[in-house]
């Protein structure tokens, strides 16, 4: 226990013990102190690496990125983001680290949606509502011998 | 394939360059691990299960270019996508590291 003005030198604030610390000592541990944030970003990273991997196929991840490692085209990737680094074409640059996320995304939610489709059959309503609309005569159907699909051309008059 | 010049690259847009030459090679190379792996995952995410075994059968027996265009006509966009997780888990570091 300490008496009131007294304190303890084990608890100091780091700054304080910085401080008293000679010059050369002094710029060693604001060196040190840098390379933690460092490796501590890089661990971070790490950490959350190694949770996604532990839900994939161990095979196909190491035959993946061993030839990923090795491809040049991770090479050119990273060439472009060295100094001349491109800004994000959305226009939204506030937060670079946000927009590259939000492009991913995006990206990601294009092939899913690609892969959907490519897989669509219309349903019963879909089909009769596409007979109502070519019996209505508001779009023409494709006359190409395949399965008969609204086109969504508009009728011109001379047409109707 | 990463050359001398590119990693010179980084390691300045990093500040890397303020660290001893030794550990700035190490970061570098934790940071390139990151990016591969980071990368691998994502081309994962987007292949079928279908597809990641007719990868690892192309991988086996073909060549790099033959591999490379099989990604990409599975993944559209392919190279946009490698470069996007690049940029990504490098602003990431950056960002962890202020």
């Amino acid at each position: 226990m300490f008496r009131e003005g007294e304190t303890n030198n084990s608890e100091q604030e780091p700054l304080k013990i910085i401080q008293e610390l000679p010059v050369d000592d002094r710029e060693f541990h604001i060196e040190l102190f840098k390379e933690e944030k460092v490796d501590v970003a890089l661990e971070k990273q790490d950490a959350q690496l190694n949770f996604r991997e532990r839900n994939c196929d161990k095979n196909t991840l190491s035959g993946l990125r061993k030839w990923l490692g090795v491809a040049t085209v991770l090479g050119a990737s990273l060439l472009a983001i060295g100094c001349n680094a491109e800004k994000s074409s959305s226009g939204f640059i506030d937060n670079e680290h946000q927009n590259v996320q939000q492009r991913l995304e995006n990206q990601k939610k294009q092939i899913e949606h690609m892969k959907h489709m490519k897989n669509y059959k219309p349903g019963p309503e879909a089909r009769q509502a596409a007979k109502e609309m070519q019996e209505n005569q508001i779009i023409q159907p494709i006359n190409d011998g395949t399965e008969q699909r609204p086109t969504g051309k508009v009728m011109n008059d001379s047409e109707l | 394939m990463i050359t001398e010049e590119i990693k010179q690259n980084i390691i300045k847009e990093l500040g890397l360059d303020e660290f001893p030459a030794e550990k700035a090679e190490e970061i570098m190379t934790k940071l390139e691990q990151n990016i591969e792996r980071s990368l691998t995952l994502e081309v994962l995410d987007l292949l079928t299960v279908e597809n990641q075994q007719e990868f690892m059968k192309i991988a086996e027996t073909e060549s790099d270019q033959e591999i490379k265009s099989f990604l990409e006509s599975k993944i559209p966009n392919f190279d946009s996508l490698v470069k996007a997780v690049a940029e990504s888990v490098v602003k990431e570091f950056k960002d962890l590291s202020k």
